[in-house]
């Protein structure tokens, strides 16, 4: 099983990292080094944390505000917040349903910080919670993982 | 009913956004749609189609239709890209959405899969953006068999065909004819692979014997591709096929003379009457649509004023409007109309004012305001224009810029100007035209170079221009018909020869050509007339009953004669 780590935007107990932000930062930077005329950091920060580092999902995220900032009636830049808590919305639609048990093991993840791993017999399971981005994986002193974070009101839903 | 299936709100956004993923792509990207309802699929696809027509592009579209095929048909066309479609960036358009039996599930399961696998090669070669159709519901399904491919996707959009679609009022209050620009009936066309599923679905359950509720919405899908296809005797066909169903199921069902079952008699007597409509049959339109009348006036009877039960009447008097009117019983068109004015009334009375209640109520509004017009009841029809008017400028407020609210309150603004004008107001009208024409450029710049928004803005154009021409200001009225025969020319250059872009462009040389001579550019004017000429004999040519080119050739023949101009250059041909 081979996954591409995420950027270590976060701890393990959820604090945002500011070294992994900033490297978040300087990454879109390197794209567009006028990104703060469309975002705030405040935004950029939050679409880093909500996507957990993983790059392809931040960089959906700014464009899916990008698109959806042409519905606009009037254009004010940088972006109203409303702009990226609906492009996030639709991210977060693009990641379900949840079947049930993924949701179960989904939690114990989200507790633990590890795979969770019961039998091997699981592996495929597992190894398609990472394929599909659900679980992401973080490597610092120490391998350890975390549900997507998009999910995280979700499982709460489905927990409830 | 030109234009019987058109996007809702909902639809228009979901549109833009797909759009703006496919325009801005830069070499490949991956576009999502779960969608089994393909005169949805078809409305977004021939908007993509008409968006690169005027690119010089186009819309590669394949369907494959054999199991057996399946993988090797797609994994050929990523292995074999085509420099011309690279070349122009010309989006594919890969449908794989058909619910069929299980060698085809079987087959698209192993198609995603290889795709799968194959993803870094699709992204190397496919150097342009590929929308990939499949079916309602499959979301989860493709995550799980192609997770390396769901993870490169741009974006996915469910289509969810009852939100992002509207039947035939919708259309008919978002199309309604425009003085010049009466819409004209389309040509068939040939019907694609999914409408043909559609109707032999339809037809396998009729020889089943079956008899259910399931199988009228299969019939409705049936009939909504046969309308897509513009196959009108075969959507009148399918029409009263369901109708029997639905009546059998009314009145001798399990369910019989329920709210669920009394509702679906209605809406398939709507769709017998919307297809004999289209076909021209208004009386037969006409005894459809009073019987479903009838039965949506016992409903309200039985169970009140639900907000669904006021609403279907109100839709169903529209109708019944229509029809009158279209028969020229204009009084009787009236009093439909106000009834469902006095319906949606109260129902905002008692809602507020929420989306649905807002369209009906302005397309009572229009509706009531046509009529008053047409009656020649001008400060009447001044009166419901300007609800309309300002309903629908609330709407903006509280909605923002969505297309359906701009174009109808594009509309509102137009027709407040044609009342106007009529009154003799012409600054006023002047200020309304061009505060429509303001809206109508931003739509297009808002949704790209579709038919329609390239009309509506020529519609406006044309609008300035005659005020301005009536007001004496000849060269600002040359300006806005210039313009608006650029577009027009543009229009036929992308759609081709249509009776519609053939009159719209021939009644825009016309315009232009009488500021020329107005303007003393003689020779201009006899050019643009002779053009103008020849395509309005081009069109009585096709029709022969219709006036309207009789006399504009009359007219222009005049023109041309009249003309100071060397015998050599007056001949009319």
């Amino acid at each position: 099983m081979r996954n591409l780590p995420s950027v270590h935007v976060r701890q393990r107990d959820g604090t945002p990292d500011a070294a992994g932000l900033a490297i978040m930062e300087r990454i879109v930077a390197r794209r567009y080094s006028a990104w703060h005329e469309m975002f705030t950091s405040a935004q950029l920060q939050r679409m880093a944390l909500m996507t957990g580092g993983d790059l392809r999902d931040f960089f959906r995220f700014v464009g899916e505000c990008l698109v959806q900032a042409t519905s606009l009636r009037e254009a004010t830049l940088p972006l109203p917040d409303t702009v990226v808590e609906n492009a996030e919305n639709q991210l977060r639609r693009e990641m379900l349903p949840i079947a049930v048990e993924d949701a179960t093991w989904l939690q114990r993840i989200a507790t633990s910080k590890q795979p969770e791993l019961e039998s091997i017999a699981l592996l495929s399971r597992l190894a398609r919670l990472f394929d599909t981005h659900m679980v992401l994986n973080y490597r610092n002193a120490e391998d350890w993982y975390d549900v997507h974070p998009l999910l995280h009101g979700e499982l709460g839903e489905t927990f409830r | 009913m030109n234009a019987p299936l058109a996007l809702s709100a909902l639809g228009e956004e979901t549109w833009s956004r797909m759009r703006h993923h496919v325009e801005w792509a830069e070499g490949f990207a991956l576009i999502v749609l779960f969608s089994s309802n393909p005169a949805l699929q078809s409305v977004l696809r021939e908007r993509l189609v008409s968006i690169y027509r005027i690119r010089v592009s186009h819309l590669q579209h394949v369907a494959p239709q054999s199991p057996e095929t399946l993988v090797a048909e797609v994994m050929s066309l990523i292995r074999t890209p085509s420099e011309l479609h690279e070349s122009s960036a010309a989006p594919l358009w890969l449908d794989i959405s058909a619910d069929r039996d299980a060698a085809w599930e079987y087959a698209r399961e192993n198609l995603l899969a290889r795709l799968n696998e194959h993803r870094e090669l699709l992204r190397q070669r496919l150097r342009r953006p590929i929308i990939l159709v499949l079916p309602s519901g499959y979301r989860q399904r493709l995550r799980d068999l192609a997770p390396d491919l769901w993870s490169i996707r741009n974006v996915s959009l469910d289509l969810d065909e009852l939100t992002l679609l509207r039947r035939d009022e919708g259309a008919s209050a978002a199309g309604p004819a425009l003085d010049r620009h009466e819409p004209m009936t389309q040509p068939p066309s040939l019907p694609t692979f999914f409408e043909e599923a559609q109707w032999q679905e339809w037809e396998r359950l009729q020889r089943s014997g079956t008899r259910s509720r399931e199988m009228l919405l299969v019939g409705w899908r049936a009939l909504d591709a046969a309308l897509a296809a513009r196959q009108l005797q075969k959507a009148a066909q399918v029409a009263t096929e369901v109708l029997n169903l639905a009546r059998w199921l009314a009145v001798e069902g399990e369910a019989r003379d329920t709210l669920e079952t009394v509702r679906d008699l209605s809406i398939s007597l709507d769709h017998v009457g919307d297809v004999a409509r289209a076909l021209e049959r208004l009386e037969e339109a006409d005894t459809a649509y009073r019987e479903s009348l009838a039965l949506m006036r016992e409903q309200r009877a039985r169970l009140g004023d639900t907000p669904e039960i006021v609403c279907d009447l109100s839709l169903v008097l529209h109708k019944v409007g229509d029809v009158a009117q279209a028969l020229g019983r204009l009084e009787e068109a009236d009093t439909a109309y106000r009834e469902s004015l006095a319906l949606m009334r109260e129902q905002r009375a008692r809602l507020g004012d929420t989306p649905e209640t807002v369209r009906v109520l302005s397309i009572s509004l229009e509706r009531v305001g046509d009529v008053a017009q047409a009656l020649g009841r001008l400060e009447e029809a001044d009166t419901a224009y300007r609800e309309t008017l300002a309903l629908m400028r609330a709407q903006r407020v509280q909605v923002g810029d969505t297309p359906e609210t701009v174009r109808i309150l594009s509309l509102a603004l137009e027709r407040v100007g044609d009342v106007a004008r009529a009154l003799g107001h012409l600054e006023e009208a002047d200020t309304a035209y061009r505060e429509s024409l303001t809206l109508r450029r931003e739509q297009r710049a808002r949704l790209g170079d579709t038919p329609e928004t390239v009309r509506d803005l020529s519609i406006s154009l044309d609008h300035v221009g005659d005020v301005a021409r009536v007001l004496g200001r000849l060269e600002e009225a040359d300006t806005a018909y210039r313009e608006s025969l650029a577009l027009m020319r543009e229009q036929r250059a992308w759609l081709g020869d249509t009776p519609e872009t053939v009159r719209d462009l021939s009644i825009a040389l016309y315009h232009v050509g009488d500021v020329a001579r107005a303007l003393g550019r003689l020779e201009e004017a006899a050019a643009l007339y002779r053009e103008a000429l020849l395509l309005y004999r081009r069109l009585d040519l096709a029709f022969p009953d219709t006036i309207e080119y009789q006399e504009a050739i009359e007219a222009l023949t005049q023109k041309l004669a009249d003309m100071p101009l060397p015998a050599s250059q007056a001949h009319t041909g």
